[in-house]
């Protein structure tokens, strides 16, 4: 009975240290989920995944690709081991008349809020 | 008493000699090169009086400020008025003695008749002169921007892909220029031209209002991350002047409350970084399905360079009379002329847009040049 009281509280600490975040998902998909409701002009999407120090850009930052047709290319998002920099590959392609305009990714900060990895600009 | 009387006349005949060095001396003759529509004033809002034909010789009486308008006259061999109106430049045989520096500059007549326009909103459009005036406070915004280390003789641009074009602004930068009557703008090519090498971080295609604050529209390989286009482009270059033209793409999916909003917001920022912002109306096609937000939108930009007190070109008053607007054949672009480097001597400037832009923007820049810039030298 002892021992197996012990075995549920040593499993309840473990899934513990596993991670605070372990019910947030993936940061490199929050980010790549971002960048998609970004370019399609998703508002909620853009909304849901925006952390809270840049809410004030949230028209900006939905209306940012409204001008162009825009998709993602090639995309592959990595999470920079335990840090909250999330590096990805690939690019926004905007396509603008007739012309394609390349806009290469690069590092994003994400933050972890109310349990949900948050896109948050561009690392420095 | 007599000797002060001789020294007095003596005096006089000098500052009348004297007096013509800063006019023409006798008006110059010339013809159109084709028929061109003689207005009664320096716009195509004014009445319509007569159509000049080619080879009928006029004589040239005064200019508009900019000089792209002249005052014409013809008379019958008895001294009767046959003609007498205003004609764009462009459709003159320029002729080669022709100094707009000596020929007089009509101060009084508007660049529009808006009480001809039977449209209030674009009448209202038509108000604005074509180059505004300087005002006051921009004296304060230039101090601020010396105390800041701004370079006052640096120019850049900040716009869509109207602005990206290479062929605006950035002429100005190749020493092969032909002014040609324009000789008056050279103070001001010279000191700023250069600067206009380039291009700009914050001129690119698909440009909006909103997306020049947005980082991921900066070009990595010049700005830092996390940095605007606006911010980039303004820590890198220093300048003095920005010209600055945003609509054609707004005008497709912003409201005219959202465009000013956002125009203030640029303003502001060009404002608190002592850089002087040169605000400009844009071009529209009337088949455009969006002309009537463009009007919108360049009514609202009216509004913020008056509460902002920002110098203002009417662009799009003074493309009217250009063929098809100034634009290209896509009716959203401005048309260029197909030469690299600045040409005024065969008036380009009546017949394309992007020349016509760059000429008020030159003629911008001389009265920053004058107005602010020797002045607080001095």
């Amino acid at each position: 009975m002892r021992t197996g009281l012990l075995l549920i509280l040593l499993a309840l600490l473990l899934a513990a240290c596993a991670g605070g975040d372990s019910g947030a998902g993936d940061p490199a998909e929050a980010v790549e989920r971002y960048l998609q409701a970004k370019i399609a002009g998703d508002a909620d999407g853009v909304r849901a995944l925006l952390c809270s120090a840049k809410e004030a850009d949230l028209d900006m930052e939905a209306g940012s690709f409204a001008a162009v047709e825009a998709r993602l290319e090639d995309v592959d998002c990595q999470r920079d081991s335990d840090t909250d920099v999330v590096r990805c590959q690939g690019k926004i392609v905007a396509t603008y008349g007739t012309e394609d305009l390349d806009f290469p990714l690069s590092a994003y900060r994400v933050v972890l809020e109310g349990g949900v990895w948050k896109w948050c600009g561009e690392a420095g | 008493m007599a000797f002060v009387k001789v020294l007095l006349l003596a005096g006089l005949a000098l500052i009348l000699a004297g007096h013509p060095a800063t006019a023409q001396e006798t008006p110059l003759e010339t013809t159109a090169h084709r028929a061109a529509v003689v207005y009664a004033g320096p716009g195509d809002s004014y009445r319509q009086l007569a159509v000049l034909r080619p080879g009928n010789a006029v004589q040239i009486i005064e200019r508009n400020s900019v000089g792209n308008w002249l005052h014409v006259r013809q008379e019958d061999r008895n001294g009767f008025v046959k003609l007498d109106g205003w004609v764009m430049i462009g459709y003159l045989n320029i002729p080669a003695a022709l100094r707009l520096s000596r020929l007089a500059a009509n101060t009084e007549l508007a660049d529009a008749d808006p009480s001809a326009v039977n449209s209030r909103s674009l009448a209202a459009l038509y108000a604005a002169p074509v180059i505004s005036p300087i005002s006051e406070a921009m004296r304060g915004v230039y101090a601020l921007g010396q105390q800041l280390g701004n370079h006052s003789d640096v120019v850049t641009k900040v716009g869509d892909s109207l602005t990206f074009n290479p062929m605006y602004l950035e002429p100005m930068s190749d020493p092969r220029y032909e002014l040609g009557p324009y000789d008056y703008l050279e103070d001001a090519l010279r000191y700023f031209g250069p600067s206009t090498a380039g291009g700009s971080a914050a001129a690119r295609m698909a440009l909006a209002t909103y997306v020049i604050f947005d980082p991921m529209w900066a070009d990595k390989t010049l700005c830092r991350p996390g940095e605007s286009p606006l911010d980039c482009e303004y820590r890198r270059k220093r300048p003095g002047v920005a010209f600055i033209l945003f609509g054609p793409n707004d005008a497709r999916h912003t409201t005219r409350e959202k465009y000013t909003e956002q125009m203030g917001k640029i303003v502001t920022e060009t404002l608190n970084r002592g850089i002087i912002p040169v605000l400009s109306t844009f071009s529209v096609h009337p088949d455009d399905p969006y002309w009537w937000q463009a009007i919108e939108l360049n009514l609202g930009l009216l509004d913020v360079a008056a509460e902002y007190d920002v110098p203002l070109i009417n662009l799009w008053a003074a493309a009217r009379p250009l063929p098809d607007y100034g634009l290209d054949r896509d009716k959203v672009h401005m048309k260029n002329s197909g030469f690299t480097y600045l040409k005024f001597s065969t008036g380009h400037e009546s017949w394309y847009g992007t020349s016509l832009r760059n000429l008020l923007s030159l003629k911008m820049l001389d009265e920053i040049y004058h107005s602010i810039i020797l002045e607080a030298d001095a």
